[in-house]
C-alpha cells in the first residue's frame, strides 16, 4: 500500500539529508517523495533536491526516506505512534484500528520501542497499550482489566518495571 | 445545552462529513472531546457508550484481551453475539424495530457491514429522538437516525436491529 502524508523531521534529521541551500521562498515546502508501506521514499532524484526550511524556526517539513538514512527509533516510532493516532479512523473494531499500516511497522519495531511506548503511557492512558502484548509475547493484564485502558495502561506500566530494553533503543 | 468546542472547529466537522456524506456540517453536531485528548484517559467505543459505559472499550475479542466483552456472551463477532452482550445491560429486540421515540425506553440501534452482516457500530437514541454515536476513538456526535448508513468504507452499513430498555434513574443522560 502506498501512504502519502507529509512529514515535520527535526533539524537533526537533516544531517541524513543530502545538502541544503538558503530558501529562496521560505513559504514553500518541496515535495520530495511518497510513501510506500508506511515509511515515505525517496524519489531518484532526492539527491539533487536540498530540502528547503522555513527562514525561521528549526522544523522543516518534507518526505524523506526514513528507512533509507536509518532514523533513529524514537523518531520512526514518534513518527508511526502520531500517524496511527491520528489517522487510525472511526472503527469500533480494535482489529480494524490495528490493522493502520503504522501501527503494523510500530509492532514490527521490536522491543526497541516498548520504553517509548512505556514513556507515553506514563504520560497518559493511549490505545499504543494494545501494541505491547504483540511485541513482547506477554500480558499482565487480568481478564477482569480488559478493554479498561486506563487499567490495562497501568498494569503495562507495572510491568514495565522490570522490563529490560534491548541496548539499541530508545533515548 | 452545552456547545462542545469540537463543534466550531470546521475542519473537524468537514473531515467527518467527508467520512459520512449523508451528514452535512448542518445537520450534526460534535457533543464531546475526543477521548484522546481526555485528561483522565477515558477511552471507549461506540458500543460502550451505547449502554452507557465511558470506562471500557467494548468488542468481541477472543484474542488477547484488547476489549471487554461481557462474561458468558459468545466472541464471535455476530449479530446474535452483540444482541446478547445489549440484552446483559437489560436491552431487548424491538420486534416491529421502530426507531421512532418510546416513552420510558431507551433505544440503540446495531450496524451491521452490508455484506458480511457482521456488527460495525452501535447508536443510542437521545431524549430528544436523535441519535448519539461514538466514532470510533473519536468524536461523540449527535446525528439523524440514517445518517451514519452507508457501504463506503468509512460508513457503518444497513441498521440491522433496533433494541430498547427501560429508562432507569441511572440510564445515561443527554
Amino acid at each position: 500500500m502506498s501512504l502519502a502524508a507529509t512529514v515535520e523531521i527535526p533539524e537533526s534529521a537533516f544531517s541524513f539529508v543530502h545538502s541544503e541551500t538558503p530558501p529562496q521562498d521560505p513559504g514553500v515546502y518541496q515535495t520530495l517523495g511518497t510513501f510506500k508501506e508506511g515509511f515515505p521514499s525517496v524519489t531518484p532524484s532526492l539527491s539533487d533536491r536540498p530540502l528547503r526550511r522555513p527562514s525561521s524556526g528549526r522544523i522543516a517539513r518534507g518526505r524523506v526516506d526514513l528507512a533509507q538514512f536509518q532514523v533513529p527509533a524514537p523518531v520512526r516510532y514518534r513518527f508511526l505512534a502520531t500517524r496511527w493516532l491520528t489517522e487510525m479512523g472511526r472503527s469500533s473494531d480494535p482489529k480494524v484500528l490495528m490493522s493502520h499500516p503504522a501501527f503494523q511497522r510500530l509492532v514490527q519495531m521490536g522491543p526497541a520501542v516498548v520504553p517509548l511506548i512505556l514513556r507515553d503511557l506514563a504520560k497518559k492512558p493511549s490505545l499504543l497499550v494494545w501494541a505491547l502484548p504483540r511485541i513482547t509475547g506477554q500480558n499482565p493484564v487480568p481478564s477482569t482489566s480488559s478493554g479498561n485502558i486506563r487499567e490495562m495502561n497501568r498494569h503495562w506500566l507495572e510491568w514495565g518495571k522490570s522490563f529490560s530494553a534491548p541496548p539499541e533503543i530508545a533515548r | 445545552m452545552t456547545t462542545c468546542p469540537l463543534d466550531d472547529e470546521p475542519e473537524r466537522k468537514q473531515a467527518i462529513v467527508r467520512a459520512f456524506p449523508k451528514l452535512t456540517i448542518d445537520s450534526f453536531r460534535i457533543t464531546s472531546y475526543d477521548s484522546l485528548s481526555d485528561p483522565e484517559g477515558k477511552l471507549y467505543n461506540c458500543i460502550a457508550w451505547a449502554v452507557g459505559k465511558t470506562d471500557a472499550w467494548w468488542w468481541p475479542d477472543p484474542d488477547i484481551g484488547d476489549a471487554h466483552w461481557p462474561s458468558g456472551v459468545s466472541k464471535e463477532p455476530s449479530l446474535a453475539s452483540f444482541i446478547a452482550a445489549f440484552a446483559t445491560e437489560g436491552f431487548e429486540v424491538c420486534s416491529d424495530n421502530d426507531p421512532s421515540l418510546d416513552p420510558g425506553f431507551e433505544k440503540v440501534a446495531i450496524y451491521v457491514d452490508s455484506t458480511t452482516k457482521q456488527p460495525t457500530h452501535a447508536a443510542r437514541q437521545m431524549k430528544h429522538g436523535r441519535w448519539s454515536s461514538k466514532l470510533g476513538p473519536e468524536e461523540d456526535i449527535e446525528h439523524g437516525y440514517d445518517d451514519l448508513t452507508g457501504d463506503r468504507e468509512s460508513e457503518f452499513g444497513e441498521i440491522a436491529v433496533i433494541m430498547r430498555r427501560a429508562i432507569t434513574p441511572s440510564s445515561v443522560s443527554d
